[in-house]
């Protein structure tokens, strides 16, 4: 079977394992990696791709030393390799620059304020997961017990 | 002092000689001797010959004869003259023949004088004695102009000092108040903290000490990998020994290589796979307790900044300053490489969170201009060392001095000007913006040890230099 990965990025490593651990009930169904900041996660996304993997979602910080989490998504968006994955700005430091960037240049799904509540993360994540494996054209059956219910059932209608 | 055309000053010269030449017509007076009081009728108009004369206006009106001292009375400097100044030319020309201020000499001062009996001189080629002595009356209306200016300005800046020092204080007292609160709540979940470690600990050894053992692994972690480095370290673990994803991250950080793995119980790896939460409830204990000790460090420091009385006391190593201040920052540079070097200094009667708080203040801006700007091979370079000022008696011969320098952007002239003032940051971006208090603060700091802040700023650096002496002028502690 193949693997669902899903990619949080932070150069803090307590926000990393924070956001892993909220996002852990998905597990073991898709794989939760982390990457410490734009370049490690461009590398792990080549690796995952080269392994026939999927990259569903990616979370990631807005601020962090080198390239800014707006630039990162729009790497991601450009990419026709991961044109169905879901983005993600999970930030308690953008300003509103960085917010139209993120929006018109990173192209993302969803924009999470820091400090986040677990469950509307795991919701949102959720819901972002579902649209993905339906775009991605993967057999939803499998994942069942961690699909937003009501978002896979208004697609399927 | 006073600009005037020469025709003018040629005309001065030219009444000195005629009106104020007469031997019989002077006054000479010592230093502090009343020339005129207040209020005082007087029928001469007089011009200083040598030394210089204060004039004061009494609020109490009751000049006295001699000079009265800062506690006597309420009276208020008017103006000072030299010499070849004229005084008591208002109440010449007006005929009140009355002094509107009381006129002390300020040293040994001769005055020659003419009064309303004076005949006038070579009226047939200078003219009336009023045109003869417009030069004056234009001499007298210049300084009392050059005068209102002055007093405008000087009360200008006073406004403005006044209004910087309340905001300073409203700030101040602002953020002790906030520090003590917030003190009190980090230092309930730093002590809870604690104790929930040590019971847990005494729990788990009590039941069963592999357990025991894996979460003071996760309490006492110290490593700092990055999720590059632990990445190929879980796969490994997931795939050779058959663990979870989130076992074998717990496994990578007990034994990120080989070598510690080797050194690991067949028994206590089974343990992490079934158990691996217990290290992570370690690891969080210790991430909690690490993040209260930096909130406690923030609120010190934000107290620091609202409390100017400072406790100064001798032997300060102030290369121990600078280290513990880099320590503070340790996180933030982690992502510069920093260079040291630290020549042993002499020590300096100081208080240890003050020079802290201005090492941290430009560690810390150093690192925001390179950030902000992404430069490549971020560099933050340190320095100490010691600098004697010869030549210059007056001031402190030496001085201890620590050099700062980062490889970011050139600071534009225009930011150099204002770079001290309160309320100037180029820090406007996201959640962690500036008040532009910092280096006004240092600025305050570093004056009150009667130190210098030097700054050079090119293409290829920046540097701030900060030089302290070594022994305190008296007076100025």
């Amino acid at each position: 079977m193949e693997t669902i990965n899903i990619i949080c990025v932070d150069d803090q490593q307590e926000v990393l394992d924070s956001v892993m651990r909220d996002l852990r009930p998905l597990t073991p169904l898709v794989r939760l990696e982390e990457a410490s900041g734009v370049a490690d996660c461009l590398k792990l996304m080549e690796q995952i791709d080269d392994d026939g993997d999927f990259v569903a979602i990616v979370i990631s910080d807005q601020v962090m030393p080198g390239e800014s989490g707006t630039e990162l998504l729009g790497k991601v968006a450009a990419d026709p390799r991961f044109a169905k994955t879901r983005k993600v700005l999970l930030t308690g430091q953008a300003t509103h620059a960085d917010t139209i960037d993120a929006i018109n240049e990173g192209q993302i799904n969803n924009y999470i304020e820091k400090p986040w509540q677990p469950e509307k993360i795991l919701a949102i994540v959720k819901r972002l997961l579902t649209l993905y494996i339906l775009d991605a054209g993967i057999d939803y059956k499998e994942y069942m017990p961690i699909l937003d219910q009501q978002t896979l059932f208004s697609k399927l209608r | 002092m006073i600009p005037l055309s020469d025709n003018i000053t040629r005309a001065l010269e030219r009444l000195k000689r005629v009106y104020f030449s007469d031997a019989g017509r002077t006054v000479e007076l010592a230093a502090g001797e009343l020339l005129i009081g207040q209020g005082e009728r007087t029928r001469r108009m007089y011009r200083i010959m040598e030394g210089s004369v204060i004039s004061y206006r009494e609020e109490d009106n009751q000049p006295s004869t001699h000079m009265p001292t800062e506690s006597e009375g309420r009276r208020h400097e008017v103006f000072r003259a030299d010499e070849g100044s004229f005084v008591c030319v208002q109440s010449f020309f007006s005929r009140a023949f009355r002094s509107s201020t009381s006129l002390y000499a300020l040293e040994d001062t001769r005055l020659a004088y003419i009064d309303d009996t004076t005949p006038i001189v070579e009226q047939y080629e200078y003219g009336p004695f009023a045109q003869q002595f417009l030069p004056v009356v234009i001499h007298e209306l210049a300084a009392r102009n050059d005068r209102i200016f002055g007093r405008a300005a000087e009360r200008e800046e006073a406004m403005r000092l006044l209004q910087r020092s309340e905001m300073a204080a409203l700030l101040g007292q602002l953020s002790a108040g906030i520090a003590h609160e917030l003190n009190n709540a980090v230092g309930v979940i730093a002590r809870r903290t604690e104790f929930m470690a040590e019971t847990l600990t005494e729990i788990l050894e009590s039941q069963d000490k592999l357990n025991a053992q894996l979460f003071l692994k996760g309490y006492e972690d110290t490593s700092f990998l990055s999720a590059s480095d632990l990445r190929p370290v879980v796969r490994h673990y997931e795939r050779d020994l058959g663990m979870s994803q989130n076992a074998a991250r717990v496994l990578a950080h007990i034994a990120p290589s080989e070598a510690e793995y080797k050194k690991l119980s067949w028994r206590f790896v089974r343990n992490v796979k079934r158990n691996f939460r217990i290290w992570e409830m370690g690891h969080d204990l210790r991430d909690m307790q690490m993040a209260a000790n930096h909130a406690t460090g923030i609120v010190r420091a934000v107290k620091q900044m609202g409390a100017p009385s400072s406790a100064r006391e001798p032997g300060v190593d102030v290369v121990q300053t600078v280290k513990d201040a880099l320590h503070l920052l340790h996180n933030k540079l982690k992502h510069v490489t920093l260079k040291t070097e630290f020549k042993p200094l002499p020590a300096l009667t100081a208080d240890k969170s003050e020079l802290m708080q201005i090492w941290t203040n430009i560690v810390q801006n150093a690192y925001d201009a390179l950030t902000i700007e992404k430069r490549e091979n971020p560099c933050i370079t340190v320095t100490t060392g010691i600098f004697r000022a010869e030549g210059v008696s007056l001031l402190p011969q030496e001085y201890v001095t620590v050099t700062i320098t980062n490889n970011g952007p050139r600071i534009p002239q225009e930011h150099i000007e204002k770079i001290y003032q309160p309320s100037f940051t180029t820090k406007k971006q996201g959640l962690d913006f500036g008040l532009g208090l910092g280096l006004s603060i240092i600025r305050r700091i570093v004056d009150s040890y009667n130190g210098t802040i030097g700054l050079t700023s090119t293409d290829e650096e920046t540097s701030f230099t900060i030089n302290l002496p070594t022994t305190q002028i008296h007076g100025n502690d």
